[in-house]
C-alpha cells in the first residue's frame, strides 16, 4: 500500500525542543554537593580542590533539617535528599509541595551494595530493608517526612534523570492540576563503584588537584556526587531566582547531529547564539570528548563567557542538577564566580545555556533566563 | 528456586535460556537477562505495530525494572569482593536501570526520548502514563513503554526476608493466600498518536482512555498500600475515560497473593463498584509477581481481553476470604469487554489504575 506523507510530519518539521506552554520559574533550591553549596555567603567565593578521583560531598549538620527519631534510620543518599529538598522548599516559602520528582542514576548504592555483601557472605540475619536499596525510597522519605501524600515520581535514566524530572514537571504545569513542583537530582558515590569506574577506565589514574582537571588535559575525569532539589511553579514569585526557558536531550548523536540539534535549539527558543550570555560547559576533563565540546562551543558562542563545572562537582548522572543551580544562582547573583570562568566577555549576565554532556552519549541543553529586569 | 540462605521458594521463571533469548533477538548473550526479555517483548510490539517508516517520528521508549542488571551483578560481585581487582567487568558495566534501557533502544534505533520510571510495583504502569503524556503534550509521536526485570537472588532473598514470598504457588484473593511468587518477564506495548495512526495507515488495538495515580506513604510496611489509594487511582482513571463504573468491563486486579494487600485491593474494589462488580481476576497464579514489569505484562493481557473477548481466570483460586473477599472469575471464558482496567500498587504507596478501551476513531492515544 502506498502511504502519502503530508510535508509537515517529516520529522524535521516536528518540535525538537522540550518547553512548557506555561513559563517555568525555579523559586528555591537547595543543593549539597562537594562545594560548600549550602551556606549561602560563601557559596563557591572559595572553593575546594580534591586531590584524588572521588569527590565526596559536604554534608550540613542534619540537626536541623532531620528529625532527631530519623537520623539513624535514614542512609546517606536519602538524608542528601531530604536536606536538599528541605532547603529549596524553604527558599520558596513552602511548606508542601503539589509533587515530587526525583532523578538518580546510581540510586542507593551503598544500601545496595551492603545488602549484597550480607547475601553473598550468607549473613544470617540481614537487618537492612529491601526496599530501602530501591531507586524510589528517595522521594518516598521525602514525602513521609513532609507527610505529603501527592505525586511522586522517580526516574533513573543516567545522565537524563534529572532532566526527566523537569519535563514531568513541565507537562504536570501545563495539566494545570498543580503549582509548586519539587524537582532533584541525586547520586552517591561508593568506594566499590569508584573502583569500578577506574578499572572499567573512566577515571584519571591519579589528579594531584582539581584545579588541574582541565588544565593539564589527558584521558579520563573524576567522579562526584551531589543532591539538588528545586521548586518551579508557572508563577513568578518574590523568591524566583531564574526562569526555564527549554530543554533539550541528545542521545548519542554524532558530531553534525549535536551541531545541528544545538542549533534549532537556541532558534525554537526564539534566540540567536549572539544572546548567550553565559555558557556552562559540562566538559569532563576527559580529552577525548572535552576537544570537540570546546570548538563546539566557540565556534557557535564565538562572544559568550564560558563557564566549567566538573571539577568542583565531579562527574556524575545527575551533575546537571548542580549546573541548574550553578547557573541559578550565577544569575540572582549577577557575578560569574572566578573558579567557574573559563573564558569572559565582560557583558551582562541575562541568559545562560547550560550544556551538560556525559561519557560523549548522554547530551542536555537548559536554557535559564534572569527574571530580574521584570521584577 | 534456591535461596542464598538456602531456603526454597516458588518462582515464575521464563523457561528460555540467556543464550536462546539472544539468538531470538539477534544481540549478544552477555547483555543481562532483563535486556533479552525486554528486548523480545520490545521487538514483537514493534512487528505488531505495523509502523513502516519510524525515522519520520520522535520515536522515544520509556521502560520500567526494579533490578536492572542485578542478575549479571550477581555473577560479578562474589569474585569482586574476594579480590576487587577481578570480577568481569562486562558483568556489572551494565547494572544501572537506565543502561538496560538504553541497549533496548538502541537495539531498536530509537533515540528521540529515552526514560526509565521506578516506582516499585508499580514502575510500569507509571511508565506506560508517562510515555502517553509525552505523547499528549507533543513531545513524542511513537513511544514503546513497558517494563522488564529477570529473576535475581538479591531481590528473592530480599522480598522474602520481608516476609512476602509464599513457599507454594502464590493464590490471590483464596482464603488461604499466603504471600507473593517472584517472577521474571517482560512487556512492552506501542503507543502511538492519531497522526501516526492516520498516516501510517495502521489499525489500533486499543485506546488508553483513562489513568492515574494516588500516593499514601506510611511510617509503617506493609500497611502502606490504603485503601483509599487503590480507590482513588481507579476512581480517577474512570473519571478520565469519562465512563462510569458499570462501563468497566473487566479489572485484572494487582492481586500478588499477600493477604493484607489483597485484602486492601477488595476492600477498594467493594468500595468502587459497589453491588455490581465486573469481572474480576488476578493472573499473578499464572506469572508471578515480575516486579517492575508486572504492571505492563498485565497491561497486554487486558489488551489480549479486548481483542480476543475473553476474561482470564484467577488461578490459584478456590475459596473466598471471609470478611470482604471477592470471587473473581475461576474458568477461562469468552465475554463482552469494551473496556477494561489494570491495577498497580507498590509497596511504597504508590497506586496506578489504566482504562483500555476498544478502539474507536477521534481518540487520544492509540495502541
Amino acid at each position: 500500500m502506498e502511504i502519502v506523507h503530508p510535508l509537515y510530519y517529516q520529522k524535521r518539521f516536528l518540535k525538537q525542543t522540550l518547553k512548557s506552554n506555561m513559563r517555568l520559574f525555579i523559586n528555591g533550591m537547595g543543593n549539597i554537593s562537594p562545594q560548600q553549596t549550602w551556606n549561602d555567603e560563601s557559596a563557591l567565593l572559595h572553593t575546594f580542590d580534591y586531590r584524588g578521583t572521588m569527590l565526596q560531598a559536604i554534608l550540613p549538620p542534619p540537626g536541623q533539617w532531620i528529625p532527631e527519631g530519623d537520623l539513624t534510620t535514614l542512609n546517606r543518599l536519602e538524608s542528601m535528599c531530604v536536606m536538599a529538598a528541605h532547603m529549596a522548599l524553604e527558599k520558596a516559602g513552602i511548606t508542601s509541595p503539589d509533587g515530587i520528582i526525583t532523578g538518580t542514576g546510581y540510586g542507593c548504592q551503598e544500601v545496595l551494595a551492603a545488602i549484597l555483601h550480607q547475601q553473598t557472605i550468607g549473613a544470617a540475619d540481614i537487618d537492612l530493608p529491601f526496599t530501602r536499596s530501591q531507586y524510589d525510597t528517595l522521594g518516598f522519605q521525602i514525602a513521609r517526612l513532609l507527610k505529603c501524600n501527592v505525586y511522586n515520581q522517580t526516574f533513573s535514566q543516567s545522565a537524563f534523570s534529572f532532566e526527566h524530572t523537569l519535563l514531568d514537571a513541565m507537562m504536570l504545569l501545563d495539566e494545570g492540576a498543580v503549582e509548586n513542583m519539587l524537582v532533584g537530582g541525586a547520586d552517591e558515590i561508593i568506594e566499590e563503584s569508584h573502583l569500578i569506574q577506574a578499572r572499567a577506565g573512566m577515571l584519571r589514574r591519579k589528579i594531584a588537584s582539581t584545579r588541574n582537571l582541565f588544565t593539564l588535559p589527558k584521558r579520563g575525569t573524576v567522579v562526584g556526587e551531589g543532591a539538588a532539589y528545586f521548586v518551579v511553579s508557572a508563577n513568578q514569585t518574590k523568591t524566583t531566582v531564574a526562569e526555564l526557558k527549554g530543554l533539550s536531550l541528545q542521545y548519542k548523536p554524532g558530531p553534525q547531529a549535536l551541531r545541528d540539534a544545538l542549533e534549532v535549539f537556541i532558534r525554537e527558543q526564539g534566540f540567536i547564539p549572539q544572546d548567550i550570555d553565559l555558557v556552562l560547559l559540562g566538559k569532563s576533563g576527559d580529552k577525548l570528548g572535552d576537544q570537540f565540546l570546546n570548538d563546539l562551543c566557540k565556534s557557535t558562542f564565538p562572544k559568550s563567557s564560558i563557564g566549567l563545572y566538573k571539577h568542583l562537582c565531579g562527574e556524575y548522572p545527575v551533575a546537571s542538577a548542580f549546573a541548574l543551580w550553578l547557573g541559578a544562582r550565577i544569575l540572582k547573583e549577577r557575578h560569574i564566580p572566578e573558579a567557574v570562568t573559563f573564558k569572559y566577555f565582560s557583558r551582562p549576565v541575562n541568559n545562560v545555556l547550560i550544556f551538560n554532556s556525559y561519557l560523549n552519549t548522554h547530551h542536555s541543553f537548559m536554557l535559564l533566563k534572569s527574571c530580574q529586569d521584570i521584577l | 528456586m534456591q535461596l542464598p540462605n538456602s531456603k526454597i521458594i516458588t518462582v515464575g521463571q521464563v523457561k528460555i535460556p540467556n543464550e536462546e533469548l539472544a539468538h531470538r533477538v539477534g544481540s549478544n548473550h552477555d547483555f543481562t537477562r532483563t535486556v533479552l526479555l525486554g528486548l523480545h517483548a520490545a521487538k514483537e510490539a514493534y512487528l505488531q505495530s505495523g509502523i513502516q517508516i519510524m525515522e519520520r517520528w520522535r520515536v522515544g521508549m520509556v521502560s520500567a525494572t526494579m533490578g536492572g542488571g542485578m542478575d549479571k551483578t550477581e555473577q560479578f560481585y562474589p569474585v569482586f569482593l574476594e579480590d576487587s581487582a577481578r570480577g568481569k567487568l562486562r558483568n556489572v558495566v551494565n547494572h544501572y536501570p537506565g543502561k538496560c534501557t538504553e541497549l533496548m533502544a538502541d537495539a531498536l534505533n530509537i533515540r528521540d526520548i529515552i526514560s526509565t520510571v521506578n516506582t516499585g510495583s508499580a514502575s510500569a504502569l507509571n511508565a506506560i502514563m508517562y510515555g502517553a503524556r509525552l505523547i499528549a503534550h507533543d513531545k513524542a509521536d511513537v513511544i514503546f513503554a513497558g517494563g522488564t526485570d529477570a529473576l535475581t537472588r538479591f531481590a528473592m532473598q530480599g522480598l522474602d526476608d520481608m516476609g512476602l514470598c509464599d513457599n507454594n504457588r502464590c493464590r490471590p484473593f483464596d482464603e488461604t493466600c499466603a504471600g507473593l511468587n517472584v517472577g521474571e518477564g517482560a512487556a512492552f506495548i506501542v503507543l502511538v498518536s492519531d497522526h501516526v495512526v492516520r498516516d501510517e495507515g495502521i489499525g489500533a488495538i486499543a485506546t488508553l482512555s483513562g489513568y492515574a495515580s494516588s500516593n499514601f506513604i506510611h511510617n509503617a510496611f506493609p500497611s502502606t498500600v490504603k485503601e483509599e489509594a487503590a480507590f482513588q487511582a481507579m476512581d480517577r482513571a474512570i473519571q478520565m475515560a469519562g465512563l462510569h463504573v458499570s462501563d468497566i468491563d473487566y479489572v485484572n486486579l494487582f492481586g500478588t497473593g499477600v493477604p493484607d494487600f489483597d485484602l486492601i485491593e477488595a476492600a477498594a474494589i467493594h468500595r468502587l463498584f459497589g453491588n455490581q462488580l465486573p469481572k474480576l481476576s488476578s493472573t499473578k497464579g499464572f506469572t508471578g509477581f515480575t516486579s517492575g514489569a508486572s504492571g505492563a505484562i498485565e497491561a497486554v493481557i487486558a489488551l489480549m481481553s479486548l481483542s480476543h473477548q475473553c476474561v482470564y481466570p484467577n488461578a490459584g483460586f478456590e475459596k473466598k476470604i471471609p470478611e470482604v473477599g471477592i470471587l473473581p472469575e475461576q474458568q477461562f471464558n469468552a465475554a463482552s469487554v469494551q473496556h477494561t482496567m489494570v491495577n498497580s500498587f507498590s509497596f511504597h504507596g504508590n497506586c496506578s489504575s489504566i482504562v483500555l478501551s476498544k478502539a474507536l476513531p477521534q481518540t487520544n492515544f492509540e495502541i
